[in-house]
């Protein structure tokens, strides 16, 4: 995870470099002979574990750019399995990178890269010894598609870019359109460019523009950037004497780079494919892999073995976190237990302590409650008519002509009950469970002599006196000497006084206020 | 990862033991927390029963001496008439009593163990004032409290009788408590 070997692949020699916790160390060449061979098998049995990228930077390349209908899952997988066997059906280190996409009207299509080793030859060697050792190979990646992730990370924001690179292989140029990679190319150096580096340049860099022009990439007036990572003072110069007019250059200072990414500039500017091989160290499966899926098993294995246990070590920590969580919530619950006992002691002690009753009672206290309760409740009644009577006798010392003959006194629950079957429905609004103290009062006006009108204004006056007492609650006249509703029927003689009946009689109900307890 | 297992295998078995030991100790936990508030609920109880007594019983040993509660003493209401009657000099009583029956007025709804009874009298005197009627109430009330209660009187003029002025009717509720049993309590 956090070490990993980067190979670097040319068509002679294989460099390796030892990444570990960010830091790149170069770790030497195995030329392609048995020695080499030999060489390679040790280093790799000495780092049996680690897992190996592996980056191609070879001349047998080959990139094409081609614009596919758009289609999604299953479909686009088959589509560009079946274009990769068509275009590449010889060499098995082969990919399809997605570059971008176009719209035309309501048709959608998509542009893939193509890109393939295609001959192949150089790194059968080295591949039957990572085989024969089980080497975790992650995959093999070739160099460009690197430069890509390079260009990104330096963020040169040039629509077309032609990056020159100076290699120990040679010089790569490589065309990028919005920081895609769409073309690149290692030109081998003679010996003569050596010296001449600028004119090699400009020379190469004219044909890469041409050959861009005839594939349609750009436009013969494009205006295509030039990018050459250049080491020390002398590289700029060779950069500068470029002809500024015709490309518009940028030179990169590599040793600020190396600086940049933790590399030694000494050493990158012997070794510069460094810089790639810290770039795919660091970003890990950032560029698109050519291997089959034969050769990256172990190494996909070794990946499902790691993320399992790594899934085994987090359920381990989480069960044991778990645990912990209960073991603690089980404490604390215990300590609540144990005082809830005690609680319970201390409560049951204090319940054991309490005096007992002085003397046996036949009832419990809510009992003889209600039975105190009864006996105040009979105490608010009267036990006789009396109050009634004192009510009557002080209306009657002002209307002496009235005589009392009849006085039924009760205690009723209705505020309506019937006498001599008669009732008449009381004004009062009752409460309920309570007695109200009534009375039916019947009597005569004495000295009648059929003079209706002083009889019914005596009684009248009888019942303004009833009503003016503070005790009355409600006087009812139920019969009058003389009904004169017009709902009730009149009968009668004009005769002379002297026939007439000497008493008038009448009715009333009386009913009173109950008694402040 | 044969170690791996292992240990995954003995970190599920821990997880699942303390689980189901913290689950058993809330149990426990809640039963003793039930306990606990039934013992408060007990000592509660008690106390306001020792406090219903103290505050109630001189009341209802009142009553009980009075003869509100247990049996009828029908004798001695009976032996009262009579000697009211005699030492107020009132006309002749007639009386008339009716078998005890339960009774469950309107202003005593929450009577709880008790079971009220009443025995039901009509009495018929003549007098030759209206005051003798409550006379006799008074006397009888003074003697018996709350044991009776007087549900309704009527009193009448007698103008065609030349021995008495008035006759009166009246009816009133002995009344009665039934003792809870004891053993409940």
């Amino acid at each position: 995870m956090f070490t990993r070997i980067v190979l670097y692949a040319t068509t002679h020699q294989l460099g390796a470099g030892f990444w570990r916790w960010g830091k790149l160390r170069w770790h030497g060449r195995f030329t392609r002979d048995e020695t080499g061979r030999r060489q390679f098998g040790q280093f790799l049995q000495a780092h049996g574990k680690t897992t190996v990228c592996l980056l191609v930077d070879a001349v047998e390349e080959d990139y094409r750019l081609e614009t596919l209908p758009h289609v999604r899952g299953g479909t686009r997988k088959a589509l560009l399995a079946r274009k990769l066997e068509q275009h590449y059906h010889h060499t098995p280190f082969r990919t399809a990178c997605f570059v971008g996409c176009d719209q035309q009207h309501d048709r959608r299509s998509d542009r893939y890269l193509f890109a393939a080793l295609s001959v192949s030859e150089c790194l059968q060697d080295w591949l039957e010894i990572m085989a024969a050792h089980q080497t975790r190979l992650q995959g093999v990646y070739l160099m460009p598609m690197l430069s890509e992730e390079l260009v990104r990370r330096l963020q040169f924001a040039k629509p077309h870019l032609l990056l020159n690179e100076r290699l120990n292989s040679g010089l790569r140029q490589s065309y990028l359109h919005h920081g895609r990679l769409l073309f690149s190319r290692l030109v081998l150096m003679p010996p003569l460019a050596q010296h001449e580096l600028a004119m090699f340049l400009a020379d190469e860099t004219e044909k890469a523009r041409l050959y861009l022009i005839s594939q349609r990439l750009i436009e013969s007036d494009t205006a295509l950037g030039l990018l050459a990572p250049t080491m020390g003072e002398g590289g700029e110069r060779d950069v500068d004497e470029m002809d500024p007019k015709q490309l518009p250059s940028c030179s990169l200072d590599m040793a600020k780079l190396a600086r940049k990414l933790g590399l030694d500039p000494q050493r990158l500017s012997t070794h510069p494919e460094l810089l790639h091989m810290q770039v795919l160290a660091r970003g890990g499966s950032i560029a698109a892999d050519l291997a089959p899926a034969a050769l990256t098993r172990t190494y996909c294995l070794g990946k499902l073995q790691w993320r399992l246990r790594m899934f085994t070590v987090a359920v381990v920590l989480a069960a044991l976190a778990f645990s912990a969580l209960n073991w603690r919530q089980g404490r604390e619950l215990e300590l609540q237990r144990l005082q809830a006992w005690q609680a319970t002691q201390r409560q049951q002690a204090l319940e054991r302590r309490l005096p007992q009753n002085p003397v046996a009672t036949p009832a419990t206290g809510a009992d003889l409650q209600r039975a105190v309760t009864l006996r105040m409740a009979l105490d608010r009644y009267p036990h006789s008519p009396r109050r009634m009577m004192v009510v009557l006798g002080a209306a009657l010392a002002f209307t002496p002509e009235i005589r009392i003959d009849r006085l039924r006194w009760m205690l009723s629950e209705s505020l309506s009950p019937a006498d001599q079957n008669q009732s008449v429905q009381s004004a009062l609004h009752g409460s309920v469970n309570a007695l109200y103290e009534l009375g039916f009062v019947s009597g005569v006006t004495t000295g009648f002599a059929g003079d209706y009108r002083t009889a019914g204004a005596s009684i009248e006056r009888l019942a303004g006196q009833l009503r003016a007492q503070s005790v009355v609650a409600e006087v009812v006249v139920l019969q009058a000497p003389t009904d004169l509703s017009t709902g009730t029927g009149l009968s009668g003689s004009t005769a002379s006084t002297s026939e007439m009946p000497q008493e008038a009689a009448f009715k009333l109900k009386l009913v009173l206020k109950r008694e402040a307890t | 990862m044969l170690g791996l297992g292992f240990a995954l295998m003995c970190a599920i078995l821990a997880a699942i033991v303390f689980q189901q030991r913290m689950l058993n100790t809330e149990q426990v936990l809640q039963q003793q927390l039930d306990q606990l508030a039934q013992a408060r609920r007990h000592y509660q109880t008690a106390v306001q029963e020792r406090q219903l007594v103290a505050r109630y019983l001189p009341g209802y040993q009142q009553l009980a001496a009075s003869g509100l509660v247990g049996q009828e003493h029908r004798r001695q209401w009976l032996e009262a008439l009579r000697h009211i009657q005699r030492q107020h000099g009132l006309a002749t009583i007639d009386y008339r009593l009716a078998p005890q029956q339960a009774y469950q007025p309107s202003f005593w709804q929450d009577h709880g163990a008790w079971r009220l009874y009443r025995s039901v009298m009509q009495l018929q005197l003549v007098m030759l004032h209206e005051g003798d009627v409550l006379t006799l109430l008074d006397a009888l009330f003074a003697d018996f409290g709350a044991v009776f209660m007087l549900r309704e009187c009527t009193l009448e003029r007698r103008l065609d009788s030349p021995t008495a002025a008035f006759g009166a009717h009246c009816e009133l509720d002995w009344l009665t408590l039934d003792e809870p049993a004891k053993g409940a309590y």
